[in-house]
Protein backbone atom coordinates (compact mmCIF):
# COMPACT_ATOMS: atom_id res chain seq x y z
CA UNK A 1 0.00 0.00 0.00
CA UNK A 2 2.62 2.05 1.21
CA UNK A 3 5.76 1.64 -0.27
CA UNK A 4 9.36 3.47 0.44
CA UNK A 5 12.33 2.82 -0.90
CA UNK A 6 16.05 4.15 -0.44
CA UNK A 7 14.68 7.83 0.45
CA UNK A 8 16.90 9.97 1.02
CA UNK A 9 15.90 14.31 2.20
CA UNK A 10 17.71 16.93 4.09
CA UNK A 11 17.06 20.07 5.90
CA UNK A 12 19.75 22.21 4.89
CA UNK A 13 22.74 20.38 6.60
CA UNK A 14 20.30 18.18 8.35
CA UNK A 15 19.87 14.68 7.23
CA UNK A 16 16.49 13.96 8.26
CA UNK A 17 16.28 10.92 6.16
CA UNK A 18 18.31 8.73 5.33
CA UNK A 19 18.20 5.88 3.32
CA UNK A 20 14.97 4.82 4.69
CA UNK A 21 13.20 1.52 2.72
CA UNK A 22 10.00 0.14 4.35
CA UNK A 23 6.41 -0.86 3.32
CA UNK A 24 2.80 -1.04 4.27
CA UNK A 25 0.72 -3.29 3.67
CA UNK A 26 -3.23 -3.05 3.21
CA UNK A 27 -4.98 -3.20 6.72
CA UNK A 28 -1.91 -2.99 8.55
CA UNK A 29 -1.34 -0.59 11.72
CA UNK A 30 2.40 0.88 12.23
CA UNK A 31 3.60 2.67 14.89
CA UNK A 32 6.27 5.21 14.26
CA UNK A 33 8.53 6.13 17.46
CA UNK A 34 11.39 8.05 18.37
CA UNK A 35 13.01 10.97 19.58
CA UNK A 36 12.13 14.37 18.87
CA UNK A 37 14.41 15.10 15.42
CA UNK A 38 14.50 11.19 14.61
CA UNK A 39 12.60 12.40 11.36
CA UNK A 40 9.26 10.30 11.89
CA UNK A 41 7.14 13.28 11.43
CA UNK A 42 9.30 14.22 7.75
CA UNK A 43 8.94 10.51 6.91
CA UNK A 44 5.27 10.80 7.38
CA UNK A 45 4.51 13.83 5.83
CA UNK A 46 6.42 12.88 2.80
CA UNK A 47 3.70 10.05 2.60
CA UNK A 48 1.49 12.56 0.75
CA UNK A 49 4.09 14.95 -0.32
CA UNK A 50 3.49 17.75 2.34
CA UNK A 51 7.27 17.41 2.42
CA UNK A 52 9.82 16.63 -1.10
CA UNK A 53 12.46 14.31 -1.18
CA UNK A 54 15.38 14.73 -2.67
CA UNK A 55 15.90 11.22 -3.81
CA UNK A 56 14.35 7.63 -3.86
CA UNK A 57 11.01 6.26 -4.40
CA UNK A 58 7.73 6.69 -2.78
CA UNK A 59 4.38 5.04 -3.93
CA UNK A 60 1.23 4.71 -2.83
CA UNK A 61 -1.21 2.46 -3.85
CA UNK A 62 0.66 2.56 -6.55
CA UNK A 63 1.26 5.85 -7.37
CA UNK A 64 4.36 7.30 -7.48
CA UNK A 65 4.06 10.14 -5.22
CA UNK A 66 8.07 12.11 -5.34
CA UNK A 67 7.97 14.50 -7.67
CA UNK A 68 7.38 12.17 -10.76
CA UNK A 69 3.24 12.44 -10.31
CA UNK A 70 1.55 15.03 -12.10
CA UNK A 71 -1.33 15.40 -10.18
CA UNK A 72 -0.94 14.63 -6.57
CA UNK A 73 -4.17 16.21 -5.27
CA UNK A 74 -5.59 12.86 -6.98
CA UNK A 75 -3.36 10.93 -4.35
CA UNK A 76 -4.21 13.02 -1.57
CA UNK A 77 -7.99 12.30 -1.80
CA UNK A 78 -7.17 8.90 -0.87
CA UNK A 79 -4.86 9.58 1.95
CA UNK A 80 -6.17 11.17 5.19
CA UNK A 81 -4.48 12.88 7.61
CA UNK A 82 -4.83 14.13 11.40
CA UNK A 83 -2.26 17.02 12.89
CA UNK A 84 -0.83 17.56 16.12
CA UNK A 85 -2.52 21.22 16.36
CA UNK A 86 -5.73 19.81 14.72
CA UNK A 87 -5.74 22.47 11.71
CA UNK A 88 -9.84 22.87 11.58
CA UNK A 89 -10.79 25.61 9.80
CA UNK A 90 -12.15 28.43 11.96
CA UNK A 91 -14.25 30.20 9.95
CA UNK A 92 -16.31 27.22 9.65
CA UNK A 93 -19.07 25.29 11.26
CA UNK A 94 -17.88 21.85 12.40
CA UNK A 95 -20.24 20.13 9.55
CA UNK A 96 -18.59 22.63 7.14
CA UNK A 97 -15.40 21.37 8.20
CA UNK A 98 -16.35 17.89 7.10
CA UNK A 99 -17.95 18.51 4.01
CA UNK A 100 -15.56 21.14 2.48
CA UNK A 101 -13.25 18.65 0.62
CA UNK A 102 -15.83 15.81 0.07
CA UNK A 103 -18.21 18.51 -1.96
CA UNK A 104 -15.11 20.48 -3.88
CA UNK A 105 -12.82 17.74 -4.52
CA UNK A 106 -15.18 14.48 -4.83
CA UNK A 107 -18.35 16.70 -6.47
CA UNK A 108 -20.62 15.36 -3.71
CA UNK A 109 -24.24 17.05 -3.23
CA UNK A 110 -24.23 18.90 0.25
CA UNK A 111 -26.79 16.71 1.22
CA UNK A 112 -25.16 13.79 0.14
CA UNK A 113 -21.78 14.95 1.86
CA UNK A 114 -23.50 16.14 5.27
CA UNK A 115 -25.07 12.81 5.73
CA UNK A 116 -21.87 11.34 5.45
CA UNK A 117 -20.56 14.35 7.46
CA UNK A 118 -23.12 13.54 10.33
CA UNK A 119 -22.69 9.65 10.34
CA UNK A 120 -18.97 10.41 11.33
CA UNK A 121 -19.59 12.95 13.77
CA UNK A 122 -21.73 9.87 15.74
CA UNK A 123 -19.04 7.62 15.36
CA UNK A 124 -16.42 9.75 16.87
CA UNK A 125 -18.97 10.79 19.49
CA UNK A 126 -20.06 14.05 19.55
CA UNK A 127 -22.80 14.38 16.85
CA UNK A 128 -24.40 17.21 18.93
CA UNK A 129 -21.65 19.55 17.59
CA UNK A 130 -22.02 20.39 14.18
CA UNK A 131 -23.41 24.15 14.39
CA UNK A 132 -20.20 24.59 16.77
CA UNK A 133 -17.23 26.50 15.83
CA UNK A 134 -14.21 24.85 16.57
CA UNK A 135 -12.72 27.41 19.01
CA UNK A 136 -16.22 26.56 21.29
CA UNK A 137 -14.77 22.89 21.62
CA UNK A 138 -12.09 21.42 23.67
CA UNK A 139 -9.15 20.16 22.41
CA UNK A 140 -10.29 16.31 22.48
CA UNK A 141 -13.46 17.66 20.68
CA UNK A 142 -11.63 19.08 18.15
CA UNK A 143 -9.09 16.32 17.28
CA UNK A 144 -12.01 13.75 17.06
CA UNK A 145 -13.62 16.67 14.19
CA UNK A 146 -10.55 16.36 13.04
CA UNK A 147 -10.25 12.50 12.61
CA UNK A 148 -14.12 12.63 11.16
CA UNK A 149 -12.83 15.35 8.73
CA UNK A 150 -10.28 13.18 7.05
CA UNK A 151 -12.56 10.14 7.29
CA UNK A 152 -15.31 12.14 5.43
CA UNK A 153 -13.06 11.97 2.02
CA UNK A 154 -13.45 8.22 2.56
CA UNK A 155 -9.63 7.57 2.19
CA UNK A 156 -7.84 4.12 1.88
CA UNK A 157 -5.05 5.20 4.42
CA UNK A 158 -5.25 7.05 7.53
CA UNK A 159 -1.81 9.17 8.32
CA UNK A 160 -1.75 10.73 12.27
CA UNK A 161 1.26 13.00 13.08
CA UNK A 162 1.38 13.15 17.07
CA UNK A 163 -2.44 13.22 17.24
CA UNK A 164 -2.50 13.26 21.09
CA UNK A 165 0.77 15.70 21.87
CA UNK A 166 -1.20 18.83 21.82
CA UNK A 167 -4.21 17.25 23.99
CA UNK A 168 -4.16 17.35 28.09
CA UNK A 169 -4.21 14.08 29.28
CA UNK A 170 -7.89 13.79 30.25
CA UNK A 171 -8.49 13.85 26.58
CA UNK A 172 -5.80 12.09 24.99
CA UNK A 173 -8.19 8.73 26.01
CA UNK A 174 -11.20 9.76 23.91
CA UNK A 175 -9.03 10.59 21.38
CA UNK A 176 -6.88 7.02 21.10
CA UNK A 177 -10.67 5.53 21.53
CA UNK A 178 -11.68 6.86 17.88
CA UNK A 179 -8.49 5.44 16.26
CA UNK A 180 -8.47 2.03 18.13
CA UNK A 181 -12.34 1.80 16.52
CA UNK A 182 -10.60 2.44 13.18
CA UNK A 183 -7.90 0.33 13.47
CA UNK A 184 -10.12 -2.77 14.54
CA UNK A 185 -12.22 -1.76 11.21
CA UNK A 186 -9.61 -2.44 9.06
CA UNK A 187 -8.41 0.59 8.21
CA UNK A 188 -4.96 1.12 7.05
CA UNK A 189 -3.27 3.65 9.26
CA UNK A 190 0.64 4.80 9.82
CA UNK A 191 0.49 6.81 13.38
CA UNK A 192 3.35 8.56 14.74
CA UNK A 193 3.01 8.65 18.51
CA UNK A 194 4.60 8.27 21.49
CA UNK A 195 1.46 6.24 23.40
CA UNK A 196 3.17 3.44 23.40
CA UNK A 197 -0.41 1.44 24.87
CA UNK A 198 -1.82 2.22 21.87
CA UNK A 199 1.10 0.57 20.18
CA UNK A 200 0.81 -2.44 22.26
CA UNK A 201 -3.12 -2.84 21.89
CA UNK A 202 -2.92 -2.32 18.30
CA UNK A 203 0.14 -2.06 16.03
CA UNK A 204 1.26 -4.52 13.88
CA UNK A 205 4.43 -3.16 13.26
CA UNK A 206 6.61 -0.60 15.76
CA UNK A 207 9.06 1.10 13.73
CA UNK A 208 11.67 3.42 15.65
CA UNK A 209 13.77 5.78 13.92
CA UNK A 210 17.10 8.14 15.27
CA UNK A 211 18.72 10.35 12.99
CA UNK A 212 16.60 9.92 10.11
CA UNK A 213 17.34 5.81 9.95
CA UNK A 214 15.17 3.00 10.90
CA UNK A 215 16.85 1.32 13.23
CA UNK A 216 13.73 -1.18 14.57
CA UNK A 217 10.85 -2.69 12.61
CA UNK A 218 9.13 -4.81 14.69
CA UNK A 219 5.98 -6.56 15.98
CA UNK A 220 4.96 -4.40 19.72
CA UNK A 221 5.44 -7.33 21.72
CA UNK A 222 8.98 -8.36 20.05
CA UNK A 223 9.86 -4.16 20.42
CA UNK A 224 9.22 -3.83 23.58
CA UNK A 225 10.46 -7.12 24.83
CA UNK A 226 13.54 -7.33 22.77
CA UNK A 227 14.43 -4.36 21.07
CA UNK A 228 18.10 -5.01 19.76
CA UNK A 229 19.49 -1.62 18.89
CA UNK A 230 20.90 0.59 22.01
CA UNK A 231 19.07 3.51 20.81
CA UNK A 232 15.77 2.09 21.14
CA UNK A 233 16.45 0.69 24.25
CA UNK A 234 17.64 3.55 25.84
CA UNK A 235 14.21 5.28 24.16
CA UNK A 236 11.82 2.81 25.84
CA UNK A 237 13.73 2.46 29.05
CA UNK A 238 13.17 6.54 29.33
CA UNK A 239 9.27 6.65 27.80
CA UNK A 240 8.31 3.41 29.34
CA UNK A 241 9.33 4.72 32.94
CA UNK A 242 9.00 8.55 32.76
CA UNK A 243 7.17 8.59 36.03
CA UNK B 1 -40.77 44.96 45.79
CA UNK B 2 -38.45 44.14 48.76
CA UNK B 3 -37.86 45.98 51.37
CA UNK B 4 -34.14 45.69 50.98
CA UNK B 5 -32.42 48.84 51.05
CA UNK B 6 -30.71 49.62 48.07
CA UNK B 7 -26.61 48.74 48.05
CA UNK B 8 -25.40 51.75 46.01
CA UNK B 9 -22.11 50.94 45.91
CA UNK B 10 -22.80 47.50 44.40
CA UNK B 11 -25.54 49.34 42.07
CA UNK B 12 -22.58 51.90 41.02
CA UNK B 13 -20.11 48.56 40.15
CA UNK B 14 -22.96 46.84 37.88
CA UNK B 15 -21.73 46.93 34.19
CA UNK B 16 -24.94 48.60 33.31
CA UNK B 17 -25.40 51.20 35.76
CA UNK B 18 -21.76 52.02 34.66
CA UNK B 19 -22.89 52.04 30.92
CA UNK B 20 -25.80 54.60 32.22
CA UNK B 21 -23.49 56.69 34.08
CA UNK B 22 -20.86 57.34 31.08
CA UNK B 23 -23.82 58.03 28.66
CA UNK B 24 -25.03 60.64 30.62
CA UNK B 25 -21.40 62.43 31.13
CA UNK B 26 -20.83 62.13 27.21
CA UNK B 27 -24.08 63.58 27.19
CA UNK B 28 -22.99 66.38 29.66
CA UNK B 29 -19.95 67.16 27.39
CA UNK B 30 -22.11 67.34 24.39
CA UNK B 31 -24.49 69.53 25.27
CA UNK B 32 -21.47 72.20 26.74
CA UNK B 33 -20.12 71.75 23.68
CA UNK B 34 -23.02 72.50 21.50
CA UNK B 35 -23.47 75.61 23.45
CA UNK B 36 -20.27 76.81 22.95
CA UNK B 37 -20.50 76.22 19.30
CA UNK B 38 -23.54 78.13 19.06
CA UNK B 39 -22.34 80.60 20.48
CA UNK B 40 -19.79 81.45 18.32
CA UNK B 41 -20.67 84.12 15.46
CA UNK B 42 -21.89 82.09 12.47
CA UNK B 43 -22.79 84.93 10.24
CA UNK B 44 -19.78 85.13 8.14
CA UNK B 45 -19.41 81.56 7.77
CA UNK B 46 -22.92 80.34 6.79
CA UNK B 47 -23.51 81.25 3.70
CA UNK B 48 -20.87 79.33 2.25
CA UNK B 49 -22.22 76.01 4.06
CA UNK B 50 -22.92 74.40 0.43
CA UNK B 51 -19.45 75.40 -1.37
CA UNK B 52 -18.05 73.55 2.37
CA UNK B 53 -20.01 70.62 1.95
CA UNK B 54 -19.69 70.35 -1.67
CA UNK B 55 -15.79 70.23 -0.64
CA UNK B 56 -16.16 67.77 1.73
CA UNK B 57 -18.16 65.62 -1.18
CA UNK B 58 -15.51 66.28 -3.09
CA UNK B 59 -13.16 64.40 -0.43
CA UNK B 60 -15.36 61.57 -0.18
CA UNK B 61 -15.18 61.03 -4.38
CA UNK B 62 -11.64 61.02 -4.16
CA UNK B 63 -11.71 58.81 -1.14
CA UNK B 64 -13.95 56.35 -2.75
CA UNK B 65 -12.69 56.30 -5.99
CA UNK B 66 -8.68 55.91 -5.00
CA UNK B 67 -10.09 52.95 -2.54
CA UNK B 68 -12.16 50.88 -4.94
CA UNK B 69 -9.58 51.02 -7.83
CA UNK B 70 -6.46 50.79 -5.41
CA UNK B 71 -8.28 47.76 -4.26
CA UNK B 72 -8.66 46.24 -7.03
CA UNK B 73 -5.09 46.66 -8.16
CA UNK B 74 -4.06 46.06 -4.20
CA UNK B 75 -5.68 42.36 -4.57
CA UNK B 76 -2.99 41.21 -7.58
CA UNK B 77 -0.02 43.29 -6.09
CA UNK B 78 -0.66 41.20 -2.85
CA UNK B 79 -1.02 37.80 -4.77
CA UNK B 80 1.79 38.88 -7.01
CA UNK B 81 3.80 39.31 -3.74
CA UNK B 82 2.86 36.30 -1.84
CA UNK B 83 2.58 33.57 -4.58
CA UNK B 84 4.32 35.11 -7.58
CA UNK B 85 6.62 33.58 -9.66
CA UNK B 86 10.63 35.01 -9.38
CA UNK B 87 10.71 38.11 -11.09
CA UNK B 88 6.80 39.27 -10.89
CA UNK B 89 7.33 38.88 -7.08
CA UNK B 90 10.51 41.37 -6.96
CA UNK B 91 8.50 44.26 -9.17
CA UNK B 92 5.45 44.05 -7.14
CA UNK B 93 7.70 44.22 -4.00
CA UNK B 94 9.85 46.88 -5.29
CA UNK B 95 7.01 48.93 -6.49
CA UNK B 96 5.37 48.73 -2.86
CA UNK B 97 8.49 49.72 -1.37
CA UNK B 98 9.16 52.53 -3.41
CA UNK B 99 5.51 54.03 -3.47
CA UNK B 100 5.45 53.23 0.71
CA UNK B 101 8.85 54.72 0.72
CA UNK B 102 8.46 57.70 -0.60
CA UNK B 103 5.85 60.93 0.76
CA UNK B 104 2.33 60.93 -0.58
CA UNK B 105 2.60 64.33 -1.07
CA UNK B 106 5.88 63.82 -3.65
CA UNK B 107 3.30 60.73 -5.32
CA UNK B 108 0.92 63.38 -5.87
CA UNK B 109 3.46 65.78 -7.68
CA UNK B 110 4.78 63.19 -9.77
CA UNK B 111 1.65 62.55 -11.28
CA UNK B 112 0.92 66.18 -11.66
CA UNK B 113 4.23 67.61 -12.91
CA UNK B 114 6.53 65.03 -14.38
CA UNK B 115 4.15 62.09 -15.52
CA UNK B 116 3.18 64.98 -18.20
CA UNK B 117 6.65 66.02 -19.10
CA UNK B 118 7.11 61.94 -19.79
CA UNK B 119 3.84 61.44 -21.78
CA UNK B 120 3.29 64.53 -23.26
CA UNK B 121 0.08 65.21 -22.41
CA UNK B 122 -1.07 67.56 -19.42
CA UNK B 123 -3.43 66.23 -16.56
CA UNK B 124 -5.99 68.07 -14.84
CA UNK B 125 -5.06 68.40 -11.20
CA UNK B 126 -8.77 66.32 -10.77
CA UNK B 127 -7.09 63.39 -12.86
CA UNK B 128 -3.56 63.59 -10.84
CA UNK B 129 -5.66 63.88 -7.55
CA UNK B 130 -7.80 60.36 -8.00
CA UNK B 131 -4.31 58.92 -9.87
CA UNK B 132 -1.69 59.77 -7.32
CA UNK B 133 -4.19 58.60 -4.57
CA UNK B 134 -5.53 55.04 -6.09
CA UNK B 135 -1.86 54.44 -6.91
CA UNK B 136 -0.81 55.65 -2.85
CA UNK B 137 -3.96 53.91 -1.16
CA UNK B 138 -3.19 50.63 -3.82
CA UNK B 139 -0.01 49.76 -2.17
CA UNK B 140 -0.95 50.29 1.30
CA UNK B 141 -3.74 48.09 0.46
CA UNK B 142 -1.43 45.76 -0.81
CA UNK B 143 0.53 45.53 2.06
CA UNK B 144 -2.76 45.27 4.65
CA UNK B 145 -4.08 42.30 2.14
CA UNK B 146 -0.53 40.31 2.44
CA UNK B 147 -0.56 40.89 5.78
CA UNK B 148 -4.01 39.17 5.68
CA UNK B 149 -2.51 35.96 3.97
CA UNK B 150 0.42 35.66 6.17
CA UNK B 151 -1.88 35.84 9.62
CA UNK B 152 -3.16 32.35 8.59
CA UNK B 153 -1.21 29.88 9.44
CA UNK B 154 0.86 27.43 7.38
CA UNK B 155 -1.08 24.25 8.77
CA UNK B 156 -4.36 25.35 7.45
CA UNK B 157 -3.17 24.96 3.74
CA UNK B 158 -1.26 22.11 4.56
CA UNK B 159 -4.78 21.03 6.18
CA UNK B 160 -6.44 21.65 3.39
CA UNK B 161 -3.79 19.89 1.18
CA UNK B 162 -3.79 17.05 2.71
CA UNK B 163 -7.75 16.30 1.55
CA UNK B 164 -6.94 16.61 -1.78
CA UNK B 165 -8.63 20.50 -2.61
CA UNK B 166 -6.84 22.26 -4.84
CA UNK B 167 -4.17 25.49 -4.51
CA UNK B 168 -6.89 27.21 -5.81
CA UNK B 169 -9.98 26.02 -3.74
CA UNK B 170 -7.62 26.21 -0.94
CA UNK B 171 -6.58 29.63 -1.36
CA UNK B 172 -10.43 30.81 -2.13
CA UNK B 173 -12.06 28.75 1.10
CA UNK B 174 -9.56 28.11 3.22
CA UNK B 175 -7.30 31.37 3.08
CA UNK B 176 -9.15 33.63 1.76
CA UNK B 177 -12.03 34.11 4.18
CA UNK B 178 -9.38 33.70 7.20
CA UNK B 179 -7.69 36.15 6.04
CA UNK B 180 -10.30 38.59 5.04
CA UNK B 181 -11.35 38.56 8.43
CA UNK B 182 -7.67 38.51 10.18
CA UNK B 183 -6.95 41.99 8.09
CA UNK B 184 -10.02 43.92 9.36
CA UNK B 185 -8.10 45.90 12.11
CA UNK B 186 -5.23 46.98 9.55
CA UNK B 187 -7.78 47.42 7.33
CA UNK B 188 -10.00 49.90 9.25
CA UNK B 189 -6.36 51.95 9.86
CA UNK B 190 -5.93 51.90 6.52
CA UNK B 191 -9.16 53.57 5.29
CA UNK B 192 -9.00 56.01 7.86
CA UNK B 193 -5.20 57.06 6.82
CA UNK B 194 -6.49 57.42 2.99
CA UNK B 195 -9.19 59.70 3.99
CA UNK B 196 -6.95 61.83 5.53
CA UNK B 197 -4.47 61.57 2.99
CA UNK B 198 -7.11 62.95 0.35
CA UNK B 199 -6.36 66.12 2.05
CA UNK B 200 -2.90 66.45 0.23
CA UNK B 201 -4.63 67.23 -3.23
CA UNK B 202 -5.11 70.34 -1.84
CA UNK B 203 -1.44 71.22 -3.01
CA UNK B 204 -1.96 71.27 -6.58
CA UNK B 205 -5.05 73.15 -6.32
CA UNK B 206 -8.45 70.23 -6.29
CA UNK B 207 -11.15 71.96 -4.49
CA UNK B 208 -11.46 69.13 -1.47
CA UNK B 209 -12.85 69.79 1.69
CA UNK B 210 -9.65 70.95 3.54
CA UNK B 211 -8.90 73.43 0.46
CA UNK B 212 -12.75 74.65 0.75
CA UNK B 213 -12.11 75.78 4.37
CA UNK B 214 -9.01 77.18 4.08
CA UNK B 215 -10.74 79.04 0.74
CA UNK B 216 -13.52 80.21 2.84
CA UNK B 217 -11.24 81.20 5.94
CA UNK B 218 -9.09 83.53 2.91
CA UNK B 219 -12.68 85.42 2.57
CA UNK B 220 -14.36 85.62 5.76
CA UNK B 221 -11.45 84.92 8.28
CA UNK B 222 -13.22 82.99 10.59
CA UNK B 223 -10.49 80.64 12.07
CA UNK B 224 -12.09 79.52 14.83
CA UNK B 225 -15.49 78.37 13.25
CA UNK B 226 -14.18 76.86 10.09
CA UNK B 227 -11.36 74.82 11.64
CA UNK B 228 -14.12 73.52 14.13
CA UNK B 229 -16.15 72.23 10.54
CA UNK B 230 -13.01 70.78 9.21
CA UNK B 231 -12.64 68.64 12.25
CA UNK B 232 -15.97 67.68 12.99
CA UNK B 233 -15.88 67.22 8.90
CA UNK B 234 -12.89 64.90 9.23
CA UNK B 235 -13.97 63.17 12.39
CA UNK B 236 -17.12 62.09 10.86
CA UNK B 237 -16.29 60.94 8.34
CA UNK B 238 -13.74 58.70 9.46
CA UNK B 239 -15.72 57.39 12.46
CA UNK B 240 -18.11 56.36 9.70
CA UNK B 241 -15.65 54.28 7.56
CA UNK B 242 -14.26 52.54 10.77
CA UNK B 243 -18.34 51.65 11.28
CA UNK B 244 -18.84 50.50 7.82
CA UNK B 245 -16.01 48.29 7.80
CA UNK B 246 -17.16 46.91 11.58
CA UNK B 247 -20.64 46.28 10.24
CA UNK B 248 -19.79 44.31 7.14
CA UNK B 249 -17.94 41.61 9.65
CA UNK B 250 -20.14 40.88 12.10
CA UNK B 251 -18.68 37.37 12.87
CA UNK B 252 -15.55 38.91 14.07
CA UNK B 253 -15.93 38.15 17.60
CA UNK B 254 -16.84 34.60 16.90
CA UNK B 255 -13.28 33.55 15.95
CA UNK B 256 -10.34 33.60 18.66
Amino acid sequence: MIGFKNVHKHFGALHVLNDVSFRVEPGEVVVICGPSGSGKSTLLRCINRLERIDSGEITVDGIRVDDATPDIAKVRAEIGMVFQQFNLYPHLRVLENLILAPVKVRGLSREQASGIARALLAKVGIPEKETSYPSQLSGGQQQRVAIARALAMQPKIMLFDEPTSALDPEMIREVLEVMVQLAKEGMTMVVVTHEMGFARRVAHRVVFMDQGRIVEDAAPEAFFTQAKDPRAQVFLSKILTHI
Amino acid sequence: MTDQPVDLRRAMRSPRVKLLIWRIGCGVVLMLALRAVLDLDWTSVAPSWLFLLTGLGRSWLLAIVAITAGGLAAAPLALARVYGPPGIRQAATALIECVRATPELMIVFWVYFTLPIVTGNQVTSWNAALGSLSVIAAVYLAEVFRAGLYSVPRGQSEASAATGMSGFSTFLYVILPQAVRNMVPALIAQLVGLFKTTSLVYAIGVMEFFRSITVTNNAVFAPYQLYLVLALGYFLSCFAITRIVRWYDPKYQLLE
